[in-house]
């Protein structure tokens, strides 16, 4: 069973993504912002897929996509997917050049969200 | 009348005999072919008859050889081969047409076979016969029915009239008519299957090229009836293979949204031509197709759906096409132009902002003239700034007539004062000037309807009620002057609590609108009345401490109740006057400033970070923001500056308490006797919502 982290410091976001993803057999563990997304990262070699939200406190998605590069874990395998609006070119830029791999833009369709998730796991 | 039923369907019956005419004419359509002559059956007939040419000339020698062999003449043998020879030598001259000049050959072929048969008197005279019925196979070369029809009548005509006038110049013996017609069926049963295979090598061979014209004509037929129908389509209709560039077929709507179309570019350099921000989003959602990293629906779903251009509003469709293997063969895009629409939702919003308006207007007149004078001042300083030049008061006042839009509904103005500071944030001049001018078109749209509903009720309109106004009335007659300039004086001040309500009203707005709901609110004026117009830009600028309380003090309620809070976080918002000085104070339950974060910025960008004081500074400093990435509703670092312009236009002074997971208290000192407030002590007005 793939071990999935959601990143985001909207509960609702957190909670629909959890719903989207529900259809799937997939682990799932949550983080309301990137420091903490960071920490539960480091201590859990089993995560494998990270759904990663921009626009946090303490550190932003694009600063933790960046620390888990430099710390050898995406080079691992750890596979980020970033949330983000439409039409936001660069900040898909920084993330792809931080390490995320693919962006899903919020408002998601919960179908197309698991979809996606499903082909990283896999 | 016949009463026989027919079938519909059934073929029309001729009153005579139809079949010998349709198997006459069967037989003419067989024989005679086509009148027109294709460039290919031209050069093929050119080659045959030069090659038929040369073939009787070398009949020469050969007859004369065969005439000294039978001792029939070899002079009279060689003038007859040359007058025959003659025949096609000079009707080649003559005439035109390759397929008459094969005929002539026909002609000339026959002649020959009478030579040979004249020259092979004897023995063998027979034999020589042979020469007819190979020479009519070989006339099928020419692929034309007529010319073995031409051949097997010259040979009949010759057979008969030699046998009638010179018999020994054909037979060897003394042959009787039914000889000459056991000949002449030979001839005509062989000259139907020369025939036949002449037809067919006709249709399948030679006329070959002239089928794949026809076709090609029908083809290029059936696209120009399809360019018809693209022509006539509304959509803008392109495809494009799987590295995204043009194909040909379009319809010519597309050039009407985009411009000149160029098959083979990619369709995001297409689409840059008009709007680089779309063809950006477009290119990079393509890449993300291309390299497969996420499902192909998912990555043609983000493909952009909308595009504006100027005054044009466009939606963009996708469908894919796969090859055998699944993968991205083509994708065709159906552009459709939804001006119209957009122009009558714009309308509908601008309807239902007016009403908004008017609700509000009617609510806090002086409010909201006050709000529309402000913002149109604001309006004007912003005029001209650009993301090179825009100054830090720009930026401000752009800011803040944001946050004033959006707490007054006007959703459509806080929009475009958003995409102006985007624009100012990343993009070109021109790009600045459509932003400004989209703005200031929206708010002279809004402010003629504003200004029909203010009339001349701007906020330096005071309304007396009639009552007060007869106090007034008495005091003057009563001669007590200095008591009516005191109440004459009250009338210049006004309370704090309207504008009190309207920072409240503003913060549930921000709450829902940040899923920060339910927010308790607490309004305390404690009777304070202020001066209106010094204190205007202050209780403007509060809405950005309250959006930070929001924004990024009160947590959501799942981490409210995990940190044993309640559910819904608290706002207070407090006037009150202690030992001579105003205090406004804005207080929230939320998680407190991180003021490591705070003190990592600061020295990020050069700011002292030492002092508490100066990590308060630094946290009214402009353009200071701990946020990475900025919304709608905040990130920018201008909110806070431009508090602290107003407090410092007020000499006042700015206090910070914060604890983290208790919240955060920020207080705005501002010294009394400059600002000629007021204190009504006697009843403290205070208010609670939840």
């Amino acid at each position: 069973m793939s071990k999935i982290i959601i990143v985001d410091d909207s509960a609702t976001m957190r909670s629909q993504v959890r719903q989207a993803l529900a259809a799937g057999n997939f682990q799932l563990v949550e983080a309301v912002d990137g420091q903490d997304g960071l920490d539960k990262v480091n201590a859990d070699p089993d995560i494998s897929v990270m759904i990663l939200d921009v626009n946090m406190p303490r550190m932003n998605g694009i600063e933790l996509a960046e620390a888990l590069s430099k710390n050898g874990r995406v080079a691992k395998g750890l596979k980020i997917v970033m949330l983000t609006t439409e039409g936001h070119a660069d900040l898909i830029q920084r993330a792809k050049a931080a390490g995320a791999k693919g962006w899903i833009v919020k408002p998601f369709k919960p179908d197309l969200l698991l979809a996606a998730v499903q082909k990283m796991a896999a | 009348m016949s009463s026989t039923p027919q079938h519909p369907d059934s073929p029309p019956i001729h009153p005579t005999g139809g079949e010998p005419t349709s198997l006459w004419t069967r037989f003419l359509s067989a024989a005679v072919l086509p009148k027109t002559v294709s460039a290919f059956e031209a050069s093929y007939l050119a080659r045959m008859n030069k090659i038929a040419l040369w073939f009787f000339i070398a009949h020469l020698p050969v007859f004369m050889l065969v005439a000294w062999a039978n001792d029939t003449g070899v002079v009279s043998v060689a003038l007859m081969t040359l007058a025959v020879l003659a025949v096609p030598v000079l009707g080649c001259r003559a005439i035109e047409s390759e397929r008459r000049k094969s005929y002539v050959f026909a002609f000339t072929s026959m002649c020959m076979g009478g030579v040979l048969v004249h020259a092979g008197q004897g023995p063998v005279q027979i034999e020589m016969h042979f020469y007819f019925f190979s020479i009519l196979a070989i006339l099928a070369l020419f692929a034309n029915p007529m010319t073995v029809i031409v051949g097997a009548g010259t040979v009949a005509v010759h057979h008969l009239a030699l046998w009638y006038l010179a018999p020994a110049s054909i037979f060897n013996y003394d042959a009787p008519l039914w000889v000459v017609l056991v000949h002449a069926a030979f001839v005509v049963l062989e000259a139907f299957a020369a025939g036949f295979i002449a037809r067919n090598f006709f249709d399948n061979v030679i006329g070959l090229e002239k089928k794949v014209e026809e076709r090609t004509a029908q083809l290029r037929e059936r696209n120009r009836e399809m360019q018809v129908v693209l022509d006539s389509i509304e959509q803008g209709i392109v495809t494009v293979d799987a590295s995204c560039q043009l194909l040909p077929e379009h319809s010519s709507s597309i050039e009407t949204f985009f411009g000149e179309f160029v098959p083979g570019e990619t369709f995001a350099d297409y689409l840059s031509r008009s709007c680089v921000t779309t063809a950006e989003w477009f290119s990079m959602n393509w890449e993300a197709l291309a390299d497969g990293f996420l499902p192909m629906e998912l990555a043609i779903d983000q493909l952009p759906k909308h595009a504006r251009i100027g005054e044009s509003s466009y939606d963009f469709e996708y469908r894919t096409k796969l090859d055998d293997s699944g993968e991205l063969e083509a994708v065709l895009i159906v552009v459709s132009d939804k001006t119209n629409e957009v122009a009558r939702e714009h309308a509908e919003a601008l309807q239902r902002e007016v009403l908004t308006m008017l609700e509000r207007a009617m609510k806090d007149e002086r409010g909201f003239a006050a709000f529309y004078k402000e913002s149109t001042a604001l309006l004007a300083k912003v005029e001209g700034a650009s993301h090179e030049s825009a100054t830090s008061e720009e930026k401000r006042a752009l800011h803040t007539m944001k946050g004033n839009a959006a707490a007054f509904g006007l959703g459509s103005i806080s929009k475009a004062c958003h995409e102006l500071e985007n624009a100012w944030g990343r993009s070109t001049l021109l790009e600045a000037e459509t932003a400004f001018e989209a703005l200031k078109n929206r708010w002279l749209e809004l402010g003629e309807t504003a200004e029909r509903l203010l009339g001349d009720a701007d906020e330096d309109t005071i309304r007396v009620p009639a009552s007060q106004l007869e106090t007034l009335l008495e005091l003057a007659v009563d001669g007590g002057s200095e008591k009516l300039a005191a109440e004459l004086a009250e009338l210049l001040l006004e309370p704090t609590s309207p504008a009190l309500e309207r920072l409240e009203s503003q913060a549930l707005q921000i709450a829902e609108r940040l899923e920060r709901s339910p927010l308790k609110t607490h309004v305390e004026s404690h009777g304070v009345r202020v001066q209106r117009a010094s204190f205007q830009p202050l209780w403007s600028a509060l809405v950005h401490v309250i959006r930070n309380a929001i924004d990024h003090g009160i947590e959501a309620p799942e981490e409210r109740l995990d940190a044993d809070k309640d559910a819904a976080g608290k706002i207070s918002i407090r006037t009150q006057v202690v030992d001579g000085s105003l205090i406004v104070t804005v207080e929230d339950d939320g998680r407190g400033i991180d003021w490591e974060r705070v003190r990592t910025k600061a020295c990020e960008v050069g700011l002292p970070n030492e002092t508490c004081d100066d990590l308060v500074n630094a946290l009214f400093a402009t353009e200071f923001t701990t946020r990475d990435s900025v919304s709608e509703l905040s990130g920018r670092g201008v909110g806070l500056a431009a508090v602290a312009n107003a407090i410092e236009n007020l000499k006042g002074s700015i206090s910070v308490t914060s604890l983290p997971g208790e919240g955060t208290r920020m207080q705005f000192v501002i010294p009394l006797e400059t600002h000629s407030t007021q204190l009504v002590a006697d009843s403290a007005q205070s208010r609670q919502t939840s």
